[in-house]
């Protein structure tokens, strides 16, 4: 048992990984074959680690019921909703025009539209007594921020074409500068997560440190 | 006692009380929406690379469409979906649409309902195919660049996609002339990787103004050939199709609400300045 639970999942994270990889560099029928295999498989397996992230779901808020933790009525809301749902869609589909699609428009779409209208307040109010330039830097962030956030609407373009134009700078140079060393450093840190996964060094993935 | 004064003054205001604020921003989105001031929306370079992209292919090219939100960002992306969609319906092109997003596809649907009423001959399975979500995200976008019909084997309506007219010349990514991604988060990054850049692919993105700065370096990189940003890009879409519509009657509302808080922002820097400056001087004096 031992060897299925430690062993064998790194044996397989390496063959799956190694053969994927030479893949790339294999220009014939089968390797083309075995790309579009191990998609439909790895669609199957997506599927089933979402059961797995719903009965983990269920799981933790069940516990929390029957625990009484303090709260649990919001649970209780959760999996009564969760239930109805499931019913619902499996029952009469989740379509327009069926119970799951009024639950949907009716339900679903107006409270994600209050909370994130509801947003908006909290943010003018947090920039109101937030956004101070205590150091160079803030100030720095400061002149850039309120520039991209006039310069983009069409109010600073009616003041100034300039602070269009500008905001339009700013977005395309520093922010992008910035971005562009976020997204390579992000690009190979996946490269290096991935090669220690493939080579067993990185184990975290099978739950309990390594 | 005047400096007195004024401290108070300038203390009450950094302390403003938030339903003030709330209150004024209130105003500021509905007043415009009330009486609209009419600001004139410019089109800038990023937008009218998407528009030019769809308008010049030739009638009857395939465009593949993925409408990855859900309806917290409804307002910044459903006005730019429909502008598109509406332009891709003028335009005859064949339409395949999908959504990674598990509370997106009833957005999609509705939209295509109300083009639908603008082009009545547009019809599901001759001129566009919606797919629908399917678990998985970037094997998702693996599988619809490998085959439309072995990923989806029916559309979102529960029609088998293998009989489908427009899936005929139209069954993999890699056949589509152009693609227009509509992101609320990550998944446009998704695309770029295991899609549009595998399969050769142009393609524009439409995103909420939060992550639109992420896109940036792929307009640069010519990874993708425009930015539709937020409801602003919206606006500037639907003004190129000369048919205003949601975007367009909130922009507005949009821009008087950033004034507001542009205004704020300085005052409340000018005033805590001022106060720090009066403080400093007080206990220069007590000494």
């Amino acid at each position: 048992m031992q060897f299925f639970r430690k062993q064998f999942p790194i044996l397989l994270a390496f063959a799956m990984g190694m053969t994927m990889f030479i893949r790339e560099f294999v220009p014939a029928k089968i390797a083309t074959d075995l790309y579009e295999g191990f998609t439909k498989w790895a669609i199957v397996i997506v599927g089933f680690s979402a059961v797995f992230a719903i009965l983990s779901l269920l799981h933790h808020h069940v516990n929390r019921v029957r625990r009484k933790v303090p709260g649990y009525g919001y649970s209780m809301v959760t999996i009564i909703a969760f239930i109805q749902m499931l019913l619902l869609g499996l029952i009469f589909s989740v379509r327009p025009g069926t119970p799951v699609g009024w639950e949907y428009w009716w339900l679903f779409v107006p409270m994600q539209a209050t909370m994130f209208a509801t947003l908006a307040f909290f943010i003018a109010s947090a920039a109101f007594r937030a956004f101070r330039a205590r150091t160079w830097e803030a100030l720095a962030l400061l002149i850039a921020g309120l520039l991209v956030m006039i310069g983009r609407v069409p109010i600073g373009e009616f003041i100034s074409p300039y602070l269009s134009d500008f905001a339009g700078w700013i977005m395309n140079n520093p922010n992008m500068a910035g971005l562009r060393g976020v997204v390579l450093g992000v690009a190979l840190a996946q490269i290096a997560i991935s090669v220690r996964i493939i080579f067993g060094i990185e184990r975290t993935y099978m739950g309990g440190g390594d | 006692m005047e400096n007195e004064a004024k401290r108070n003054f300038l203390e009450l205001f950094l302390l403003l009380d938030r339903r003030i604020i709330y209150t004024l921003v209130a105003l500021a989105v509905a007043i415009p929406l009330i009486w609209p001031i009419g600001l004139p929306i410019r089109i800038t370079p990023e937008v009218q690379s998407v528009f030019d992209k769809i308008e010049n292919l030739p009638e009857g090219s395939n465009i593949m469409m993925s409408a990855d939100f859900d309806p917290a960002s409804q307002p910044e992306l459903y006005p730019m979906m429909k502008a598109v969609m509406r332009h891709i319906a003028r335009k005859k092109h064949k339409l395949a649409i999908t959504v990674l997003w598990p509370n997106g596809p009833n957005l999609v649907a509705q939209c295509i309902e109300e083009v639908k009423e603008e082009y009545p001959n547009w019809r599901s399975g001759d001129d566009f195919v919606f797919l629908g979500y399917q678990v998985g995200g970037t094997i998702v976008i693996i599988g619809v660049g490998n085959s439309f019909v072995e990923t989806f084997p029916k559309d979102y309506y529960g029609n088998a996609t293998s009989t489908m007219p427009v899936i005929k010349n139209f069954n993999r990514l890699g056949q589509a002339d152009y693609m227009i991604m509509f992101e609320a988060g990550n998944s446009g990054d998704w695309w770029i990787v295991y899609g549009t850049e595998v399969h050769d692919v142009e393609v524009g993105g439409g995103v909420t103004a939060v992550v639109a700065p992420q896109y940036y370096p792929y307009l640069q990189a010519k990874q993708l050939n425009g930015i539709i940003g937020g409801l602003k890009g919206a606006a500037e879409y639907e003004m190129l199709m000369e048919h205003p519509d949601m975007a367009v009657a909130a922009m507005d509302s949009q821009s008087m609400v950033h004034a507001l808080l542009f205004v704020a922002i300085v005052l409340a820097n000018i005033f805590a300045f001022a106060l720090a400056i009066q403080k400093r001087n007080a206990a220069r004096r007590e000494k």
